[in-house]
This record gives C-alpha cells, sequence and structure tokens, in this order.
C-alpha cells in the first residue's frame, strides 16, 4: 500500500531530514510511526500526502510512484488519504458540520449524500449530538475527534495520523487510538506518528522508528 | 534490512473501502449546486460585512463612472453633428465666359448626380448689389458697365456625402468640371468638431485604460486580505484534495460580484449626473434647433457596462488569487 524505497529527504536549508528509508507498510495494516522530536517523523507523513517532495528514492502509494505524479494531479492523489493533525486544523468560523462536510464538498459529493455521510462519520467517533456546535466549543479530545471524523468522511484507503495524540491525556489517548483501530478493522490503512511509544496500543502494532532522520533496526 | 519488510498480515476479504462512482448526470448536477453555494456564501458575506463592501464596491464604481460618463457626453455632442453638418456646401465660381444655355444643361446635370442634394443659382444681380451695400464702393462698381462678379453655384451634398472626406471627393469631381474656375468646400466647423470629439475619444479611452488599471488593483487588494483571512481554510482544504479551481472559485466569484456591485453603483452614479445635465443640454440643443433629446443609458449601455465591471472584477481578483495561492501550494 505504502512503499519506501532508499527515500532520502533534503530540506532548502540544506538539512538531510530522512536518509535512505525503506520500509513497507501493506494494504489494512496499522503501524506506528515512533522517534524523537525532529527525527522525521511528519516530514515522512508529508511525503506521502506530497506536501513534500523527496530529494531521492521512491515512494509508492497503490503502486504508484510519487515522483511521477504532476503538481495538478496532487489534489486527486491526497483525495484517497485521510490525514490527522496534531493540531486538528479544524476551521472556528463554521460549525462541527461544516468542517466535517469539507473533504466532500472538496470532492464534488451530492449534498444529500454530504449529510448521509457528515453524520455517518459524526457518528463513528460519538459526536452526533455535536453537529452544529462551533469546534471551538468543545474539548481537546472532541476536536480531535472531529478532526478524526473529517479524515475518514470520504472513506478514504488510508489514514495517516500526525501525533493525534499529542495535547491529550492518556485515558482520551486510548480512546482515540481505539477509534484509529476500528477503522482499520473494517479495511483502511492506517499510519499513526507518535512519540509516546509508551502507550499501550502502540505496543500491539508494528512499530517503525526513525533516529535523526535513519530507520531503526531492532 | 530484511527484518524490516515486515511481511504484512493476510488481507482481509471484506474490503470496507469502496470507491465512490458518481454518474456524469450528478457531476453535473454537483457541479452547478457547488457554484450555486459559493454564489450564495459570497453573496452572504457581503451582507454580512455591508458597510466594508459598499465602500469597496463605490471606488470601483467611481472608476467605471468617470470614463463612461465622459463617452456618453461625447457621443452626444457627435449627436449634434449631422446638424452642423448640414452647414456643409460647396460653392463653385464659374467660368466668365460661359453662356447662359451651357449654364442651364450644367445645372440641369448636377441635379442628377446622386452625391449631391441641392443645387441653387445664386442671382448674380442680388449678390453684386449686398456686396455693394457690405462695401460701400457703390459707385466705383456702378462705374463698370458689365457685372464683374463671375456666376456662383451652391452644391448642397447628399446626406451620405457631408462628412468631411466625402464631401472633399465630391469638391475634387466637381472642381474638374471644365465650366468651374473655382471650388470651395465650406468644411470648417465640421472638421473642428470632428478633430475635437476625436481627440475626447482618445481620453476617454486613456482614461478607461487607467480607470481599468485602477479597479484591478482595488480588487486585487481586497482579494489579496480576503485570502489572508481565509488562509486556514485554503489550506485545510487543499490538504483534502482541493483543486486550484476548487480554492480559486469562492474569490473569483467574490471579484465578479464586487464588480457587479460597482457596476450597478456606477449606473445610478451616471444616471443621477445625467439627469442633472439633462436641462442645460435640453437648451443647447433647442439652440441648435434639434428636437429636444436626453442623455440616457440605452440597454447596450447598461449591458456593455455591467459586462466590463464583472469581467474587470474576474479579472482582478483571478490575478490576485494566482499570485497569491502559488505560496500556498508544495513545489
Ligand atoms: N520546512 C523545513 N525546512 C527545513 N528544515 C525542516 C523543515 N521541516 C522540518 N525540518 C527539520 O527536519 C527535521 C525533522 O522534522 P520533523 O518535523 O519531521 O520532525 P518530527 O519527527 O515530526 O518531530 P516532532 O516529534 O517534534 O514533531 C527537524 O530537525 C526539523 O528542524
Ligand atoms: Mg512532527
Amino acid at each position: 500500500m505504502i512503499r519506501f524505497d532508499n527515500v532520502s529527504k533534503r530540506y532548502a536549508t540544506g538539512f538531510e531530514a530522512l536518509q535512505n528509508v525503506s520500509f513497507e507498510v501493506a494494504s489494512e495494516e496499522m503501524v506506528f510511526l515512533t522517534g524523537h522530536s525532529g527525527a522525521g517523523k511528519s516530514t515522512l507523513l508529508k511525503l506521502i500526502t506530497l506536501i513534500e517532495r523527496q530529494t531521492r528514492g521512491q515512494i509508492y502509494v497503490n503502486d504508484r510512484p510519487l515522483s511521477l505524479i504532476a503538481n495538478r494531479k496532487i489534489p486527486f492523489h491526497r483525495r484517497q488519504i485521510g490525514v490527522v493533525f496534531q493540531n486538528h486544523h479544524l476551521l472556528f468560523d463554521r460549525s462541527v458540520f461544516d468542517n466535517v462536510a469539507l473533504p466532500l464538498q472538496v470532492i464534488g459529493f451530492p449534498e444529500r449524500d454530504i449529510a448521509r455521510r457528515v453524520r455517518a462519520a459524526l457518528d463513528k467517533v460519538g459526536l452526533l449530538d455535536k453537529e452544529k456546535v462551533n469546534p471551538i466549543a468543545l474539548s481537546g479530545g472532541q476536536q480531535q475527534r472531529v478532526g478524526i471524523a473529517r479524515a475518514v468522511v470520504h472513506k478514504p484507503s488510508i489514514l495517516l495520523a500526525d501525533e493525534p495524540t499529542g495535547n491529550l491525556d492518556d485515558d482520551i489517548s486510548k480512546d482515540i487510538l481505539h477509534l484509529f483501530r476500528q477503522f482499520n478493522h473494517v479495511g483502511v490503512t492506517v499510519m499513526i506518528a507518535t512519540h509516546d511509544k509508551h502507550l499501550l496500543e502502540v505496543q500491539k502494532s508494528r512499530n517503525i522508528e526513525l533516529d535523526h532522520g535513519a530507520l531503526v533496526y531492532r | 534490512m530484511k527484518k524490516l519488510f515486515h511481511k504484512a498480515p493476510p488481507k482481509r476479504e471484506e474490503k470496507g473501502v469502496k470507491k465512490h462512482q458518481f454518474t456524469p448526470d450528478e457531476q453535473v448536477k454537483s457541479y452547478f449546486k457547488a457554484h450555486w453555494r459559493v454564489l450564495k456564501q459570497t453573496a452572504g458575506k457581503f451582507l454580512k460585512a455591508p458597510l466594508d463592501t459598499l465602500m469597496t464596491c463605490s471606488a470601483i464604481a467611481i472608476a467605471l463612472a468617470l470614463p463612461v460618463g465622459f463617452y456618453l457626453c461625447l457621443n452626444n455632442i457627435q449627436a449634434f453633428g449631422p446638424q452642423w453638418e448640414g452647414h456643409t456646401q460647396i460653392s463653385l465660381f464659374l467660368n466668365k465666359r460661359i453662356e447662359e444655355a451651357r449654364l442651364g444643361r450644367l445645372l440641369e446635370s448636377l441635379e442628377y448626380w446622386p452625391e449631391i442634394a441641392k443645387v441653387s443659382m445664386v442671382d448674380k444681380t442680388q449678390a453684386l448689389k449686398e456686396f455693394q451695400e457690405v462695401t460701400g464702393l457703390s459707385d466705383v462698381l456702378s462705374a463698370l458697365d458689365d457685372n464683374p462678379l463671375p456666376q456662383v453655384i451652391e452644391v448642397m451634398p447628399s446626406q451620405t456625402n457631408r462628412e468631411p472626406a466625402s464631401a472633399e471627393a465630391l469638391l475634387k469631381r466637381l472642381e474638374k468640371l471644365p465650366e468651374v474656375d473655382i471650388a470651395q468646400l465650406d468644411l470648417a466647423w465640421v472638421q473642428r468638431l470632428s478633430i475635437i470629439i476625436e481627440i475626447g475619444h482618445r481620453i476617454a479611452f486613456g482614461m478607461m485604460l487607467f480607470l481599468a488599471a485602477g479597479v484591478l488593483l482595488v480588487i486585487g487588494n481586497t482579494i489579496r486580505l480576503e485570502i489572508e483571512s481565509r488562509r486556514a481554510e485554503i489550506e485545510v482544504a487543499q490538504l483534502v484534495g482541493a483543486t486550484k479551481a476548487f480554492v480559486r472559485r469562492p474569490f473569483l466569484y467574490t471579484g465578479a460580484l464586487y464588480g457587479f456591485i460597482g457596476g450597478v453603483i456606477a449606473m445610478v452614479i451616471l444616471s443621477v449626473a445625467l439627469y442633472y445635465l439633462s436641462e442645460p443640454i435640453a437648451e443647447l440643443s433647442g439652440l441648435y434647433q434639434q428636437q429636444k433629446r436626453l442623455l440616457t443609458l440605452s440597454f447596450s449601455d447598461v449591458a456593455s457596462l455591467l459586462f466590463m465591471a464583472v469581467l474587470l472584477g474576474w479579472v482582478g481578483s483571478w490575478l490576485s488569487v494566482n499570485r497569491h495561492l502559488e505560496r500556498l501550494t508544495p513545489n
């Protein structure tokens, strides 16, 4: 599903954030991406979503080499991926419903479908009763759930999360990770970057660890 | 190294992920619905900050109204043109040795020229008398036994031959007639007027270019602020797969709507100004024996003004959005 083949990323500053990284994530697998702060976890996820381009090597998503995707085709590549961010990136000028509806509007779903799918996604994260609320009025854990609902509302085949539990306490973190596992159970390939490798959930899955931009083998 | 390529668990049979397929009909419908939604959102935003909207639109309106108003005035002055062109007249000073019969034949043949509307003979004796009165040379002149004035025929070109160019061509042909010594075209007025109008048109055109650039700048700057304030939304939209067209759309509608409202305000300004001007202009018309004519905006004036306004708004925001979105997309 996702394959890195000797991938390196050098930023414009000359800093080498990833060095010769090779790994594979199978379809419908759930893996964790761990490593110290600055290890290159976010960089790796940015390469998969084509927010950044690798400087060497090749990345395959669904067997498609990313270097062959032209800039104007990037939006269509991103539509098969759902992304959850640490600071959730919710928009506070609109309701929870409209936040979750955004990916569907972007893709051009019919209005009726949008309502149905948004409610289904909110139901899955347990926030159906909050659809009309402004996300600013929600707790951190609830906001993160809205972010997850937005990431899965268009049923992507891949779900990426960058520190989805970064600001949350352990109990809530466990709930959030459990939620990811549920999506994984219905066939979504899940990749979660976190520095918190002591989380029980993390230990249940395969772990890809980075250290100063290089993979740690053990 | 090998260890890293962990064997993935076997694929499950049931697939939770299904590709959503749209029928072409659905696609077209949702495309128009998406546009309609953006238009509604844009209009709603305008209504939320009516004063800001009004200020931007007024700046655009003034920039539009100035050159258009100037242009309308010019067209109106030009409308007096035919009246003045009625004074276009060619005087033929005939050869003195020409006899009466030939004169008659000449008059008759000129009547048949399609370029000529009217031919009239100036009475020689009458002309001499007027000349004597004006100059006070009656004694000297009456001492002559023969009338010294040449026979003069006045030719009025037909309606289609009164503009300077064709009147000049007619003059050339008349000059070549053997009976004619000198042919003189009384054109000064018409020529001067058409030159003035030509200069006016050029000024109006230059003004239009300058002010159109002004409109583009005003809209471009407004859109830039708008992009700045919606940066978070743009970033999220792009991360979930928004195309450039999708991101651009609300801004293009915003620009077009600014242009449209600006155009409507410009029309109100023009209507008020034209109403204010209508009285002195009616007087001026009366002076030139023309039936009362008021300056008004015709349907095509209105349509082209609005079209230009919307187009400027659209182009202005297009330029601005493209310039600023470049910075938001990955390299
Ligand atoms: N746009 C950039 N330009 C230059 N250097 C960058 C850029 N983005 C990240 N880096 C550098 O690359 C390294 C890896 O950054 P990255 O954000 O991938 O780390 P991370 O593993 O996600 O860390 P954290 O756990 O703190 O989020 C860091 O040293 C960072 O300074
Ligand atoms: Mg990070």
